[in-house]
């Protein structure tokens, strides 16, 4: 990727991605003269460096154990299309180590007490341009300021209160469901108390098994009720009633047939009418 | 501030809120599967205790009978009076039991046999 020096009279067009070289004509900087242990505390006093007026963005920056604060104007207007600036870097950083560059128009970039200059005319000897930046190796050392977004206070803070808001409404609900579950877990442990299985499959068993026996029961009760609505007379009387498979052997004292009586509710298996006994077998199939 | 870090900042507290919906959406869910696993588990034991309770045997007072206690209980009732019989039969066969066989004979006097389920 190619590499520029970016200065006043640059008049290049450029249409590919390059890295940018602010020339210090875009640029305020001073040494800071405090003992600092780091980088972010030069980040945090870099401002009180300047008395600018207008919109400036303010940094710091360390070189051979010095830390350096920068102000650039934010509303810096580089003549390049920003899709193909990839990053903006300082002359300070990049061509810390030479003494003297000589630029274009009669132009060079000189140090003097650890910081860089752009004053005109050239140095003797001092390389070109255009040879420093061929065989230049970068730092990391990037400047954001294009990239910067202003934030207002208010908005700042609405915004953080609604994510803390949110953040711990959600907390709170998944704490106090949790708890819910713990609760039911305890209660349905309670459930153990009845001696009963707890999984729906052997209490579908058990429950099936049960309600069996109660339409057995009820089927029960209800013949009981119809075969002893059967219409005897009073020198009738029934010897005998029990159950057989799916069904009931009835003995009736008489000389009457009864089939078309117990026809109502049951199927005859079989009966019989002798000496004065009237036997039935019936059944529900 | 850098717009990057912020972007950056803005999404990681997108993703802690998705993060902690999902964890919410789903601690709701299990609470509330807990709830109505429950609520099933109750009911239907409340059914089965109902009718154990319903079905388990009454046969107090058949003191004209001969019981016999296996898996079930096998109620022999001989020579029984008018009275007797009615009130034994109300006894076993009005109250809920699980009657699994019977058979009633009137000769001279009443006999009953009956097995209930124990």
């Amino acid at each position: 990727m190619k590499t520029i020096l970016y200065t006043k009279f640059f008049n290049d067009k450029i249409e590919e991605d390059v890295n940018i070289i602010l020339s210090p004509q875009f640029y305020w900087i001073k040494k800071i003269d405090i003992p600092l242990k780091s980088l972010k505390e030069a980040k945090k006093i870099a401002q009180n460096y300047f008395d600018l007026k207008g919109d400036y963005y303010f940094d710091a920056i360390k070189l051979d154990d010095i830390f350096f604060a920068i102000a650039i104007d934010k509303n810096l207007d580089i003549k390049i299309d920003k899709k193909y600036i990839k990053s903006i870097k300082l002359a300070q950083v990049e061509f810390y180590k030479y003494d003297a560059i000589n630029l274009e128009n009669n132009y060079q970039l000189k140090k003097i007490e650890d910081i860089l200059f752009c004053f005109p005319n050239h140095t003797e000897n001092a390389p070109f341009i255009d040879d420093v930046l061929k065989d230049i190796k970068l730092s990391k050392q990037n400047i954001n300021f294009l990239n910067n977004i202003e934030l207002d206070k208010t908005s700042l803070i609405l915004l953080s209160l609604s994510f803390i808001f949110i953040t711990f409404t959600l907390t709170l609900l998944t704490f106090s469901y949790k708890q819910e579950i713990k609760n039911l877990e305890l209660k349905k442990e309670n459930l153990k108390k009845y001696n009963l299985p707890l999984t729906n499959i052997q209490l579908n068993s058990i429950l099936s098994q049960l309600k069996e026996i109660e339409f057995n029961n009820i089927l029960l009760k209800k013949d009981l009720k119809f075969i002893s609505k059967t219409p005897l007379h009073k020198n009738e009387k029934f010897i005998l009633l029990e159950t057989i498979k799916d069904g009931y052997r009835i003995k009736i004292k008489t000389n009457k047939n009864f089939n078309n009586y117990f026809k109502q509710r049951f199927n005859i298996k079989k009966f019989n009418l002798k000496n004065s006994i009237y036997e039935v077998e019936v059944t529900h199939g | 501030m850098d717009k990057n870090r912020f972007y950056l900042i803005i999404l990681l507290g997108v993703v802690l809120v998705v993060f902690l919906f999902n964890l919410y959406q789903n601690t709701k869910k299990e609470a509330f599967n807990e709830y109505y696993s429950l609520k099933n588990l109750e009911t239907k034991i409340d059914e089965i205790l109902y009718l154990q309770k319903k079905y388990s045997p009454k046969i107090k007072h058949l003191k004209k009978c001969k019981i016999t206690q296996t898996d079930k209980y096998k109620i022999n009732c001989n020579n029984l009076s008018k009275t007797e019989f009615k009130k034994i039969t109300n006894t076993i066969f009005n109250s809920s039991n699980n009657i699994i066989k019977f058979s009633i004979q009137n000769d001279k006097s009443f006999n009953i046999y009956v097995e209930i389920a124990k």
